[in-house]
């Protein structure tokens, strides 16, 4: 195996847990809506993202029109196209096929990992492609694990599951903060801007929305002061 | 076990919606050089993004008025915090904020 593919795989170990929590709370959720085992497998091998899975579930069991599904599946989702404008710069890639495999399986997770290792080392298609497989194949198992067992537990807010995405995001974020030390002024400066922003947003707008405007116009500010700073 | 031809069209399209932002920017700016104020922009990205969600997940979104904080996320979250900054591992820090959840839902 690739030396750079095994260091992918081992870049995501530590994130595994997490996919592993919400993933098996997505199963149960799935299954308690009415989903197959199967159906979830198929979810999760189609769409593979959290957040978006968890509330087509819900919308499923509301009996929303499929049209409203794909347009709050688009809107919750298209996160991911700031993510891979950042992300694809970083990555060392010679094929199409490549790219598009690496842009295919991108999650906020993978996305943190890959950015977090780029800031210490360069990385190339075949690390990308190990993160990427053993992120995607954890988390179709463990929906589809979670959808098997699931009527176990029928309350799987009661493990503290539902919360393992906050803390896989409170790890990434810290070190993310570890990994820019250079500007953590300024990055904590800038989480004020993002509490206050997605705050006022979160009036207007839905949630995910309000986490894409906060997260462009504090980025924004940033550019800013740290342009007002150099001169 | 069966998987309903209805739910097999409709997970396809939300994973097509999916996809076209995630690919995109991999195979439209491959070999570009992109104008510094851009890259300055995306190296912000990563920090505002993920604090951005983490906030979300304390926020209680309320239609047409201003969200509330959630204290019991709030209070699941100091711990997870703790534990990120003193171990750096991102399996501890997962461990601590499920293990702190289920015990305040245990005990309040």
């Amino acid at each position: 195996m690739n030396a750079s593919f095994q260091a992918g795989i081992k870049a995501c170990l530590p994130t595994v847990l997490g996919y592993l929590g919400i993933g098996f709370s997505a199963g149960i959720v799935g299954r308690a809506a009415g989903l197959s085992p199967l159906e979830i497998g198929l979810m999760s091998l189609l769409i593979y993202a959290g957040a978006a899975q968890f509330i087509i579930t819900s919308l499923l069991l509301l009996n929303s029109p499929f049209s409203a599904i794909i347009l709050t599946t688009f809107i919750v989702n298209s996160r991911h196209l700031l993510m891979s404008m950042t992300l694809a710069p970083r990555v060392e890639s010679r094929h199409q096929l490549d790219r598009f495999g690496i842009g295919a399986l991108l999650t906020d997770e993978s996305f943190a990992v890959a950015m977090n290792t780029s800031l210490k080392q360069r990385i190339d298609a075949n690390f990308m492609h190990g993160l990427n497989l053993t992120a995607y194949l954890s988390w179709i198992g463990s929906t589809v694990l979670g959808a098997l067992v699931g009527s176990w537990f029928p309350d799987p807010e009661r493990f503290g599951l539902d919360f393992a995405l906050t803390a896989m995001f409170i790890g990434l974020l810290y070190l993310q903060f570890e990994s820019e030390r250079s500007r953590i002024a300024l990055n904590g400066l800038l989480l004020v801007f993002v509490f206050l922003l997605l705050y006022i947003s979160m009036r207007y707008l839905s949630p995910e929305l309000a986490v894409l405007f906060a997260t462009m116009i504090a980025a924004s500010i940033g550019v800013v002061i740290s342009r007002w700073k150099s001169v | 076990m069966e998987i309903r031809l209805e739910l097999f069209v409709l997970f396809a399209a939300c994973g097509l919606v999916t996809l076209i932002p995630r690919i995109l920017p991999f195979l439209l700016m491959h070999g570009l050089t992109l104008p510094r104020l851009l890259t300055d922009w995306l190296s912000f990205i990563p920090i505002c993004l993920l604090s951005a969600l983490f906030f979300q997940n304390l926020l209680i979104a309320r239609s047409g008025e201003f969200p509330t904080l959630s204290l019991l996320h709030l209070a699941a979250a100091i711990p997870t915090v703790l534990v990120a900054v003193s171990s750096k591992s991102l399996s501890y820090t997962v461990i601590t904020g499920v293990l702190s959840m289920a015990l305040l839902r245990l005990f309040l």
